[in-house]
């Protein structure tokens, strides 16, 4: 070795405060990022620049945070019943399309026939937006929770139910021919290697659901709802109070936010249970 | 044949990788020389570094320490009188075979547009690929790709070719056609070539020199110089005995 | 064992074409169920025909259906349009220099999450309902689609590829424009699919909550005046314009991508 012990060791610890460096480095561009962009609207609210009528500025929303997390007014709850009642709604709705839409996309790509049934009647609801349905649906249930659930049950079960489609539609033609070598039964080969394959594309279908629902849950509570985010939401609007509209999306992106990366948590906690499989 | 030129020299040359908590050792301190025109192949187990080794020569990836001379000149990183090959062919897929050959010499806006046709045209012309100067990479076999790899590589002017096991994923029909294709090429139009491959055969037919590394971490294991002339025939059996002298020494396995 | 044996069954035959006919047809009989249930609500069959000829050949409030469905279309694509530009610009500069990801890649997800349909309210105190905020809403949505579709793509680029820039002389701009770019152009084109979609459905939501024109403002009249029929007309037509919309982009994407057949 033309290089001793401790040069190595000096070298890697080099290394190591590079690394440190360009952590601290990036985070430190985050913040200067994310602050001067809250600053910048600050100032341009308070010069008048921005009118407050408009957009409040970022003290104002924040105000308005605490104020909501007590009272009822304007909209009739406090936010945190808000953020319940829609995260109750979504998440319950989303789980329930889930447990039904993923396991028939499963069925539907492995077993011709079970397409052959379904695939009619999900091509036709396939092309219409969720949003579409509200006013039926509404008109047909009524403008309560019952609603909302069926709406984000429409929505969230056709993503579900194609992404799980697509994905066992790719599972490699090499693995199902060795579970043939072996004689396994169609069933056996759908269980163990159709499904496990198909997991990735089935978590991006998930992903993508949970967006979906609570997008849609947003949406309908605020064409049809008497509580909720998105009933915040429009009741900001009607009484032309800008300051309850932008903490209601601030909330409800933050939320958004966190069930996604909740799910994203989820993936990686299964597909290391599967692997050690 | 006068003075030989160390055109490319390398001395005592590491690399150590670090993450946060290890260092890996890949190259442990090689040393060698090139010769100008000389065909040289660089031999050894997969896996034991060779790669990071012409990274470094090429300048794409920094050593750990020693030093790099071209022309009697240190030099530190990329210089553009090496070009090379890669492993994994790395064409580029929205390019015409034409268009990807220009590659090597559109960036350097040394040349004119139809200077650069030209060129491109002669070296289509001179690895077999006439007719498919408009083709997409997508449209061609394993051994054409190679070929497209290795016209590109020829016409960026080099003075010294890198060629990384560019036949590694070649079946071996095409392989063994491919092995005199570059043999055929490189008497066309000489430059001086680093020839990695892990192929004992191989090494002994295409190489003037062969240096053998050992597994990682890599080193220069011997020297073995070749003086038997071209083309050979893997069945003669000097080039027989040449070949079972290196296996016995190397950490490969065929 | 399943594909050599059961397909040659003709009992499989059988079911491959009577299984589609027989699930639409219990859809209808489900649907007829449900008019029978909810007579003054739920439109017949005939009735959604009727509306569906008298929509076609009446105007609606001065403007035919296409007219409507033309109306909110332009608003997709002048939206669209927009944010593609701006999206793709905007998703290169962060996804290829780490400084611009550290400090406006962190501004944009911040706003990322909030969904396009929560902006509604905003856009409309602050620009009522005419054509402007729509497109604006449609960018909005559109934007952050691009954005991460773009950035993704440019961050997916093979380290190697660049390499093969690097060492045939390529400086960074060159790299970026001639190798980083074209490799990214597949993901660019998801992204684009998708803000056709998204927009889609963005449109239709803006023009829900307030529009004089717009397939989305039909869905509102009609469901205002419970006339159902109306509402289900409409909807038969966003899903055929969906499918249509789809279908247009595949073939576009195709004829603009020789390379990636």
């Amino acid at each position: 070795m033309n290089l001793d012990e401790n040069k190595v060791l000096e070298l890697q610890k080099q290394y190591k405060k590079q690394q440190h460096h360009k952590k601290i480095k990036h985070f430190v561009l985050c913040c200067v990022g994310i602050l001067s962009f809250l600053l910048l609207w600050q100032l341009l609210s308070m010069s008048g620049l921005v009118n407050e009528k408009y957009l409040p500025s970022p003290a104002a929303i924040f105000k308005t945070f605490v104020y909501k997390l007590n009272h009822k007014a304007p909209d009739g709850n406090t936010l945190l019943t808000n953020i319940w009642s829609s995260t109750q709604v979504s998440v319950l709705g989303f789980l329930f399309a889930a447990s039904i839409g993923i396991p028939l996309g499963l069925l539907m790509g492995w077993f011709g026939l079970v397409d052959r049934f379904v695939s009619p009647v999900f091509e036709l609801i396939r092309p219409v937006p969720p949003i579409a349905w509200i006013p039926i649906v509404v008109v047909l249930i009524g403008v309560n929770i019952q609603a909302r659930a069926v709406i984000i049950f429409l929505a969230t079960f056709v993503v579900c139910v194609l992404n799980s489609y697509t994905g066992i539609r790719l599972t490699n033609q090499t693995l199902i021919n060795v579970a043939k070598t072996f004689g396994a039964s169609n069933f056996e080969t759908f269980w163990k290697v159709g499904i496990p394959s198909a997991l990735p594309m089935v978590f991006t279908g998930a992903r993508l659901a949970l967006g979906g629902a609570w997008m849609t849950l947003v949406a309908a509570e605020m064409l049809a709802s008497n509580s909720g985010l998105g009933n915040m939401l429009s009741a900001g609007r009607k009484l032309a109070r800008p300051d309850i509209v932008v903490l209601g999306m601030v909330v409800i992106g933050a939320i958004g936010a966190v069930m996604i990366s909740g799910l994203n948590r989820l993936e990686k906690h299964m597909l290391r249970w599967m692997k050690r499989d | 044949m006068g003075q030989i030129n160390k055109i490319l020299e390398v001395k005592n040359v590491t690399k150590i990788f670090f993450d946060d908590k290890s260092h890996f050792l890949a190259i442990e301190d090689i040393s060698f020389s090139l010769q100008e025109g000389e065909f040289l192949v660089v031999l050894g187990p997969g896996r034991c570094g060779k790669t990071v080794l012409l990274n470094i020569l090429a300048g794409l990836e920094k050593k750990t320490d020693g030093e790099l001379f071209y022309n009697g000149q240190k030099y530190e990183g990329l210089n553009p009188d090496i070009s090379m090959v890669f492993q994994n062919l790395m064409l580029m897929p929205f390019m015409t075979v034409m268009e990807n050959i220009m590659v090597g010499m559109k960036f350097k806006k040394t040349l004119t547009k139809a200077e650069m046709k030209e060129r491109a045209q002669h070296y289509i012309n001179l690895v077999g690929l006439q007719g498919f100067e408009h083709s997409y990479p997508k449209q061609l076999s394993g051994g054409m790709k190679q070929r497209v790899g290795i016209a590109r590589a020829y016409a960026a002017a080099p003075k010294v070719l890198i060629m990384d096991e560019p036949f590694g994923q070649l079946d071996a029909q095409t392989r063994y056609s491919m092995q005199q294709e570059i043999e055929r090429i490189w008497e066309a139009e000489k430059r001086t070539i680093i020839f990695v491959t892990n192929n004992i055969e191989e090494a002994c037919y295409l190489g003037s020199r062969i240096i053998l590394l050992s597994d990682s971490p890599a080193t220069v294991k011997a020297e073995y110089t070749i003086d038997l002339p071209r083309s050979r025939s893997i069945v003669d059996p000097e080039f027989l005995n040449i070949r079972s002298i290196i296996s016995d020494n190397t950490d490969l396995s065929v | 064992m399943y594909y050599t044996y059961n397909t040659r069954t003709k009992l499989y035959k059988m079911m491959y074409w009577i299984l589609p006919v027989v699930s639409l047809i219990l859809l209808c009989l489900l649907y007829l169920l449900a008019v029978a249930s909810n007579p003054i609500i739920l439109p017949s069959p005939e009735l959604i025909i009727q509306r569906f000829i008298s929509m076609v050949s009446k105007p609606i409030k001065g403007v035919s259906i296409w007219g409507h469905i033309g109306a909110s279309l332009i608003r997709v694509l002048a939206g669209a349009s927009i944010a593609w530009v701006f999206g793709i610009l905007f998703g290169i500069m962060i996804g290829w220099n780490k400084t611009c990801d550290a400090l406006f890649g962190s501004v944009f997800l911040m706003i990322r999450p909030i969904p396009p349909i929560a902006w509604i309210p905003l856009i409309v105190m602050s620009f009522g309902i005419g054509e402007f905020p729509k497109i604006l809403l449609v960018f909005i949505g559109c934007f952050t689609t691009m954005v991460t579709n773009t950035y993704s793509g440019v961050k997916m680029v093979n380290k190697e590829i660049v390499n093969v820039g690097l060492i045939f002389g390529a400086n960074q701009s060159q790299i970026l424009r001639d190798i980083v770019i074209p490799t990214a152009l597949p993901s660019i084109f998801t992204g684009i699919r998708s803000t056709i979609d998204n927009g889609w459905k963005i449109v239709l939501a803006a023009e829900m909550m307030g529009a004089a024109t717009g397939i989305g403002a039909l869905i509102t009249r009609g469901w205002n005046e419970l006339d159902m029929a109306m509402v289900l007309v409409c909807i038969i037509f966003i899903a055929l314009t969906g499918a249509a919309l789809s279908f247009l982009i595949q073939k576009i994407e195709r004829v603009l991508t020789p390379w990636d057949r």
